[in-house]
């Protein structure tokens, strides 16, 4: 008999086959009403600042960070420099600083209950590692040297927060109806991201011990 | 070379406009319901598609079709969030009802043969997870290559599937399909 993962699968893989069939059948439907009546895409003008303003704000925006490095270095922690942009429901979390991408740090502290089930690399540059316990709560910790690093949070049920576990700086989101934290950090060059049902006790310590 | 590789992008972009343009425009109109913005949103996705080129191997593949669809759905879906901060395009049953690819808690029961409870599961699922679903079980992609698709982590997307499959197994459990 099949098992409830194997059942879950297929029916996953049957109900994504009847969406992408309805998407192709609208694409295509568009495609036969639409022949011959072809167009060449003609790219908008740009509106683009004065080559002056942009040397006047590019000039202001190296002297303030420089500013900035100039007072945060003395603090000698882990900065996280992101820019977090709240839309009507869900955060856009960009990182702003370059990653010059150290080696990925081994994880020491695992909360209780928890095991690993699953290792995947992302090519050179990232790596997810998932634990689960044994109400089937997930816990994932991505590591990356990617730059550019993006990521959605829904804003629904979490709250933002800002701290610092040992010397690093964390951005995390409580999301107190679902019980799970949301955590963002820098540490030796490398993006960390954790998702997953724990507590503020349990991310400052799996922070403290990379 | 350099010019030859700007044609090839250029001639690229061009062919994605020609074949595709009303197409995106009608699925812009469906969702922002405005001409201006639907115009507007074709030349967003096409500035998106234009940005992953690569993810387009043939143009007439179901997978570049399924492409194109999501980005211009998602592009008028964050424009609408947008300009309207009280409307959550994303969750609002007058839009996500009306589009094309709604498949019915009625017809999972009645046409693909799923219990009830697993088909209100599947029809209770974001427009972002069944995204997710299609490139994953459909296409087979990594999460990576979704999360890139979707402006989303790896490890976010990894995380809606899971709990896709755990509520799916729920849902399983309790009709009793072992």
């Amino acid at each position: 008999m099949m098992s409830v993962g194997n059942k879950a699968n297929e029916v996953l893989k049957t109900y994504a086959g009847g969406l992408a069939q309805l998407r192709i059948n609208y694409v295509n439907n568009y495609l036969l009403l639409t022949a011959g009546a072809e167009e060449s895409f003609v790219p908008r003008k740009v509106h683009r600042l004065p080559v002056k303003k942009i040397v006047i704000i590019a000039a202001v925006l190296v002297m303030l960070f420089a500013m900035f490095i100039a007072v945060s270095s003395g603090a000698g922690l882990n900065l996280f420099k992101a820019k977090v942009t709240e839309e009507s429901n869900h955060y856009d979390v960009e990182l702003t600083e370059e990653i010059e991408g150290g080696s990925f740090l081994a994880i020491k502290y695992i909360p209780k209950g928890y095991e690993c089930c699953d290792v995947e690399r992302i090519g050179e540059v990232g790596l997810i590692v998932t634990y689960v316990n044994k109400d089937e709560e997930y816990l994932f910790i991505q590591e990356s040297k990617d730059n550019g690093v993006y990521q959605s949070i829904d804003n629904e049920t979490t709250t933002k927060h800002d701290g610092v576990a040992g010397d690093t700086e964390v951005q995390y989101y409580v999301d107190k109806v679902n019980n799970g934290i949301i955590a963002l950090f820098v540490k030796n060059d490398i993006y960390f991201s954790i998702n997953g049902h724990i507590s503020e006790e349990e991310m400052n310590e799996i922070i403290n011990n990379l | 070379m350099f010019n030859m590789i700007l044609q090839i992008i250029e001639a690229t972009i061009d062919n994605v406009y020609r074949k595709y343009k009303h197409m995106m425009t009608e699925l812009s109109y469906l969702i922002l319901k405005d001409s201006q913005l639907a115009e507007d949103n074709v030349q967003e996705s096409l500035i998106r598609i234009n940005n992953n080129l690569s993810k387009m191997d043939d143009l007439e593949s179901s997978r570049s079709k399924n492409y194109i669809y999501t980005i211009v759905k998602n592009s008028a879906l964050n424009m609408l969030e947008k300009r309207k901060d009280d409307l959550r395009a994303y969750n609002n049953p007058d839009i996500v009802e009306n589009l094309p690819d709604r498949i019915t808690s009625y017809e999972l029961h009645d046409e693909y043969g799923f219990s009830e409870e697993v088909s209100l599961t599947l029809s209770e699922l974001s427009e972002k997870d069944k995204d997710i679903i299609v490139f994953r079980y459909a296409y087979g992609l990594s999460f990576k290559e979704i999360g890139k698709t979707l402006d989303m982590s790896a490890s976010g997307v990894l995380a809606r599937c899971k709990r896709i499959e755990k509520d799916l197994r729920k849902s399983l459990v309790m009709r009793g399909e072992q």
